[in-house]
């Protein structure tokens, strides 16, 4: 459970409450919604794919307010 | 009586040689690797597996259990020159050694899933006591050889570069140094290190289950290494050997308690 809330916490954007829920609600809906694909012991590495791709994409997060390195 | 003490020295050996890749990793260059159980259960499975169905020889084994680690850490070597804030290396590593674990319980074609791998003796028609010996020596062999190594590295310009790393990166850029090239190397080597050690405790134990790979081991290093000093290599042997001295378990079965008594 901890690898989806820091998935959650990063693609909010790490200084953003509201980004977090928003993130959170996302996360969940769409880890369940992958497992119509893939098989379900694989829902937490959806999260860190997620997770993968919101740091390579958009480290500051949805709300735009995380911690970037230049 | 013996038996005891030689299994607990294996125990120790073998954590303390996962330790020195982690100190490494952290102590030396700064990388927040929480992904150590990957690599380890990498190691681990691909010493299972080459030695076992594959019928190869158990140098081999080695040899194939080094290079997997080395190989699943190159991608997060390349993580790690992108995510400078340490945080966010952190979680993709251990996010890196939850999925570790989660191919190896969903693939049962290649490992078993839950029902295990065997894993065979390096020699099989030793008694139970001789072929503890045997492992001890072993243990503590590469222990020597991996301490002195790693001594040697981090007293070298290489250690001096990689501990520049971890005080001021900027720095070290901006005086020519390929930063971006060290940190791979460190993860790669790091990660070579613990996948050896897994394929040792994949013999010592003698049945790989997915359940031994979950991530408070990881955690048992990183008090191994927090609590022995970071940065210094005799200081995370002596700790576990400190630790250690209460009770005997592997790495797959230790208890949190023993190092968190021996704390300073």
């Amino acid at each position: 459970m901890l690898l989806p809330a820091f998935s959650a916490a990063v693609l909010g954007g790490l200084g953003s409450p509201y980004g977090a829920i928003a993130a959170g609600l996302l996360l969940g809906v769409s880890q369940n919604l992958a497992t119509l694909v893939i098989s379900d012991t694989y829902k937490v590495s959806f999260a860190f794919l997620v997770l993968i791709g919101a740091l390579l994409l958009k480290p500051s997060g949805l709300s735009g307010k995380g911690a970037v390195a230049r | 009586m013996t038996a005891y003490i030689i299994a607990m020295a294996t125990q120790v050996g073998l954590y303390a040689l996962l330790a020195l890749g982690l100190n490494l990793q952290w102590g030396y260059t700064g990388l927040l690797n929480f992904g150590v159980v990957g690599f380890f259960a990498l190691g681990a499975y691909t010493y299972a597996l080459v030695s076992g169905p594959l019928g190869l020889p158990p140098a081999i084994g080695f040899l194939a259990a080094i290079a997997a680690g080395a190989i699943a850490a190159l991608p997060l070597g390349l993580a790690s020159i992108r995510l400078r804030v340490g945080f966010y290396l952190a979680i993709v590593t251990l996010g890196f050694g939850e999925v570790v674990r989660s191919i190896i319980v969903n693939e049962r074609w290649l490992t078993n899933g839950t029902r295990g791998l065997p894993v065979a003796d390096f020699f099989p028609g030793l008694s139970v006591s001789a072929s503890a010996s045997v492992m001890l020596a072993l243990v503590l062999t590469a222990l020597a050889v991996v301490f002195v190594l790693l001594e040697r590295l981090g007293r070298s310009p290489y250690g001096r570069t990689i501990e520049a790393i971890r005080e001021n990166e900027d720095a070290a850029r901006s005086l020519g140094k390929p930063v971006a090239g060290f940190k791979v190397e460190v993860f790669m080597l790091g990660a070579a290190i613990a996948a050896a050690v897994a394929a040792f405790n994949a013999v010592y134990v003698g049945y790989l289950v997915p359940d031994q790979f979950l991530p408070i081991l990881t955690f048992y290093v990183w008090m191994a290494v927090i609590v022995g000093g970071r940065g210094s290599n005799r200081g995370v042997v002596l700790t576990l050997a400190r630790a250690n001295g209460a009770n005997a378990h592997s790495p797959s079965t230790a208890s949190p308690t023993l190092l968190k008594r021996s704390g300073p």
